[in-house]
C-alpha cells in the first residue's frame, strides 16, 4: 500500500513537472478543456441565476399571495361561477384573508384620437387589485370602487405613451376608445417590471384597467377568472386556503375551487428551473466532450511520442499499473489545470454577461465544485484508453526502437 | 572458485517466435550459468540470438521451453507483474544508446528503479547521490542528460543500473555509442566495480576488445551459447564446465 502510494505520489510530481514544461499541444488541449468547463459553468451559473432572479421577483410579489380561480366542472349540473359580492366580501368574512381582489379579463384593441394606438388586456377590477399587484398611479388615480357603472380608466405606461405619441399631451383626461366603448382616462401607471416566470401575468403597461362592474356589462366573456387575495401576516398558507374554501362552500356550494399559493408556485418554479439548469448544463457539456476527446487525442500521441520512455521505466521495474497511473494521473491533473482556469474564465464570463444584462451575479457552489469533479472525471474517463494502451506496449520492441 | 549459489542459471532454453506459419528459433537450447561476482562477455553477430538472450536473462521476455533460476528463484513461468518487481530488484540494466529519460535530472533518472520499489523520496536521493559519487558524477546530479556528455551520460546509467543493488548488472554494448577513448574509461569503471565490491556484470558486445577484458568470454551463434577458454585476464582461472551441446556445436560454429 506504501509502494503504491510512494509511487502514485511520484507519479504526481512528475505529471506537474511535465505540465510546467508543456508543449503547445498540451497548451491547446488544456485550453480545450477550460472551454469545456467554462461553458459547463456559464450554463449552469446562468441557470442558477434565472432561477434565483425569479424567486426574487416572487418574493416582490410576496409569498402571502393566493389565486382563487374557479376549476373545471360543476357539481350539480348547474353551471357556477364566482360571484363578485363574494370575491368582494371575503376579506371581511374570511379572517386569514387581508385583501382581495377580483378581476374579469379582456382583450381588446385600443383607439384614440381616431387612430389604432394598440392591442392590449382590459382588465375589469377593484380598487383592491392595485393594492394586491402592487400598481403605482404616476399620474391621477386608480380605478376606485365609487366608479360603479362609471366609463372611466386607469391605463399602462405604454398605453399612455402610445396616446402621447398620437398626439395628446396629458393622457389623464382623455378618451380612450376600447372595442367600442369610450373611457375617460382617469389615471396612468408607473412603468412595471414583470418576471415571466410569475403564474399570473398583470402586463400593467400595456394594459387599460376599467372597473370590474363595468366589465360585467361591456365584456364578452365577463366572468370572474381570478381573485388574487393576499393573505394576513403571520397566517400559514394552509389556514388561509381553508378558510377560502370553508367561505365559497357555503356561499356558493356547486363552485369548484383551485387555489395556487406562493409556497407551492415557488416550489413548482424551482421544479421547472431545475429542469432548466440541467438542459443549460448539458448544453455546456457538449463542449466539455469535445475537451475529453482532445485530452484522449493529446494522451494517445503522447503515448506513442514517448514508447521509449515507457519501456525504459518498464526496463527498470515498473509494473503495467505503475505506467497505467502514471498517464491517468497525467490526464487528471492536466483536466484540473484546463477546469481550474475553466472555472475562473466561466466566472469572469457569466459575471460580464450579468454586468449586460444587469441580472444579479452570484457564483453557485456546484457550479465550481462540479466544475472540478466534472473536470477529474473527464480526465479519468478519457485518460483510462490511452494509458491501458500504454501500460501494454511491448518494452522490448520500446527500447529497440529509434536509435 | 564456482559460487555455492549461481546468481543465474540458464537450463536448456528454446525461444522460438511464430511468424505467422513460420516458427523462427532464435534459442536453441541455451545453457548459462553466471555465479556470483563474475565478469562476463557475451559476443555474437546480429541475428544470433544475444537480444533475445538478453531480454530473457533481463526479465523483459519469457523462454518458450527450458528453465530460468535467478537467484535461487526459479522465474520461468512467472506473472508480468512479478517479473516486473523482480527486474526492478535483481537486474540493473546499461544500455548502448543510455536510454536516461530526457526530461528529468541524473539524480531524477537514477532514483527512478528505487521509486518504482516504493522508497521514499528523500532515502532514494540519499541513495541516488551516494551512487553517482561513486562512478564519480556527484557534481553532475542537478544536470539534465542533453548537458552531459556521451561518457557522463553512461556513468549515470551505470548509476542508475547499480541504485538499487542487483544481483546481475546486464549492459547491452556499454560502449558501444562512445568514441574509443571514452569506451575505454566506461569499460574500466565496469571492471572496477567488479574488482573492487564484487558486482556480477554480463556485457553483451560485438567489441572484441571490450570482450577480452572479461574474465569469461562467452560466444553465441545461431541460437547456441558456447564458452571460450579463458585468455587474457582469465587465463588464470579453470575453464568452466560447458553444456554438451555447446561444446559439439564448438566447431561448426566458429567462423
Amino acid at each position: 500500500m506504501s509502494k503504491t502510494l510512494s509511487i502514485l505520489g511520484a507519479n504526481a510530481r512528475e505529471a506537474l513537472d511535465s505540465l510546467r514544461k508543456a508543449k503547445l499541444r498540451t497548451v491547446l488541449g488544456l485550453v480545450g478543456i477550460m472551454i469545456g468547463i467554462s461553458s459547463v459553468i456559464v450554463m449552469v451559473s446562468l441557470g442558477e441565476i434565472a432561477r434565483e432572479q425569479a424567486r426574487q421577483s416572487f418574493e416582490a410579489l410576496g409569498t402571502d399571495i393566493l389565486l382563487v380561480r374557479k376549476s373545471g366542472g360543476t357539481v350539480s349540473g348547474r353551471p357556477a361561477e364566482i360571484g363578485l359580492a363574494e370575491a368582494v366580501a371575503m376579506p371581511e368574512v374570511v379572517l386569514s384573508i387581508a385583501d382581495a381582489a377580483p378581476r374579469i379579463m379582456g382583450y381588446g384593441t385600443f383607439r384614440h384620437a381616431g387612430k389604432e394606438i394598440g392591442q392590449g388586456s382590459v382588465q375589469g377590477v377593484t380598487e383592491a387589485f392595485a393594492r394586491v399587484n402592487r400598481l403605482s398611479v404616476q399620474e391621477g388615480r386608480f380605478v376606485s370602487d365609487l366608479d360603479i357603472d362609471r366609463h372611466y380608466c386607469v391605463v399602462g405606461a405604454a398605453v399612455a405613451e402610445a396616446m402621447r405619441q398620437a398626439g395628446t399631451e396629458q393622457p389623464v383626461g382623455a378618451l380612450i376608445e376600447v372595442e367600442e366603448h369610450l373611457f375617460t382616462v382617469v389615471g396612468v401607471l408607473n412603468p412595471k417590471v414583470e418576471s415571466y416566470a410569475l403564474p399570473v401575468q398583470i402586463q400593467a403597461n400595456d394594459s387599460v384597467f376599467v372597473p370590474i362592474t363595468v366589465s360585467k356589462r361591456v365584456s364578452t366573456n365577463p366572468e370572474i377568472d381570478v381573485i388574487i387575495a393576499r393573505s394576513r401576516a403571520g397566517v400559514h398558507y394552509e389556514t388561509a386556503v381553508s378558510g377560502v374554501r370553508a367561505y365559497f362552500q357555503k356561499q356558493a356550494p356547486s363552485l369548484e375551487l383551485a387555489i395556487v399559493t406562493a409556497k407551492e408556485l415557488i416550489a413548482q418554479m424551482e421544479s421547472q428551473m431545475g429542469i432548466f439548469t440541467l438542459l443549460l448544463g448539458s448544453v455546456g457539456s457538449i463542449s466539455l466532450v469535445v475537451g475529453g476527446i482532445g485530452i484522449m487525442n493529446i494522451m494517445l500521441g503522447s503515448v506513442a511520442e514517448r514508447r521509449r520512455e515507457i519501456a525504459i521505466r518498464r526496463a527498470l521495474g515498473a509494473r503495467r499499473r505503475d505506467i497505467q497511473s502514471q498517464f491517468l494521473i497525467e490526464s487528471v491533473i492536466l483536466t484540473m489545470a484546463g477546469g481550474m482556469l475553466g472555472i475562473l474564465l466561466g466566472l469572469v464570463v457569466t459575471w460580464g454577461i450579468c454586468q449586460y444584462t444587469e441580472w444579479i451575479f452570484l457564483i453557485s457552489g456546484m457550479s465550481v465544485g462540479g466544475g472540478l469533479g466534472t473536470a477529474s472525471a473527464v480526465g479519468l474517463f478519457f485518460g483510462l484508453q490511452p494509458a491501458r494502451q500504454a501500460s501494454r506496449l511491448d518494452p522490448i520492441a520500446g527500447l529497440q526502437s529509434g536509435e | 572458485m564456482k559460487a555455492t549459489q549461481n546468481t543465474l542459471s540458464l537450463t536448456d532454453v528454446c525461444r522460438s517466435y511464430r511468424i505467422g506459419p513460420v516458427t523462427a528459433e532464435v534459442l536453441r537450447g541455451v545453457n548459462l550459468e553466471i555465479g556470483s561476482g563474475d565478469l562476463m562477455s557475451i559476443m555474437g553477430p546480429s541475428g544470433s540470438g544475444k537480444t533475445t538472450l538478453m531480454n530473457i536473462v533481463g526479465l523483459l521476455d519469457r523462454p518458450s521451453s527450458g528453465t530460468h533460476v535467478l537467484d535461487g528463484h526459479d522465474v520461468s513461468g512467472l506473472e508480468d507483474d512479478m517479473l516486473s518487481t523482480l527486474r526492478n530488484e535483481y537486474i540493473g540494466f546499461v544500455f548502448q544508446a543510455f536510454h536516461l529519460l530526457p526530461r528529468l535530472t541524473a539524480l531524477e533518472n537514477v532514483c527512478l528503479p528505487l521509486v518504482y520499489r516504493g522508497v521514499g523520496r528523500a532515502e532514494a536521493i540519499r541513495r541516488a547521490q551516494a551512487i553517482l559519487g561513486r562512478v564519480g558524477m556527484a557534481d553532475r546530479s542537478h544536470h539534465q542528460p542533453s548537458q552531459l556528455s556521451g561518457g557522463q551520460k553512461q556513468r549515470v546509467a551505470i548509476a542508475r543500473a547499480l541504485v538499487g543493488n542487483p544481483v546481475l548488472l546486464l549492459a547491452d554494448e556499454p560502449t558501444g555509442a562512445l568514441d574509443a577513448e571514452t569506451a575505454q574509461e566506461v569499460m574500466a569503471l565496469l571492471l572496477q566495480l567488479n574488482a573492487e565490491q564484487g558486482v556480477t556484470i554480463l556485457i553483451i558486445t560485438h567489441d572484441s576488445s571490450v570482450a577480452r577484458q572479461c574474465t569469461r568470454q562467452l560466444r553465441i551463434d545461431d541460437g547456441k551459447l558456447l564458452e571460450l577458454p579463458g585468455q587474457d585476464r582469465g587465463a588464470d582461472r579453470p575453464p568452466r564446465p560447458l553444456a554438451d551441446d555447446g561444446i559439439r556445436d564448438q566447431g561448426a560454429a566458429a567462423p
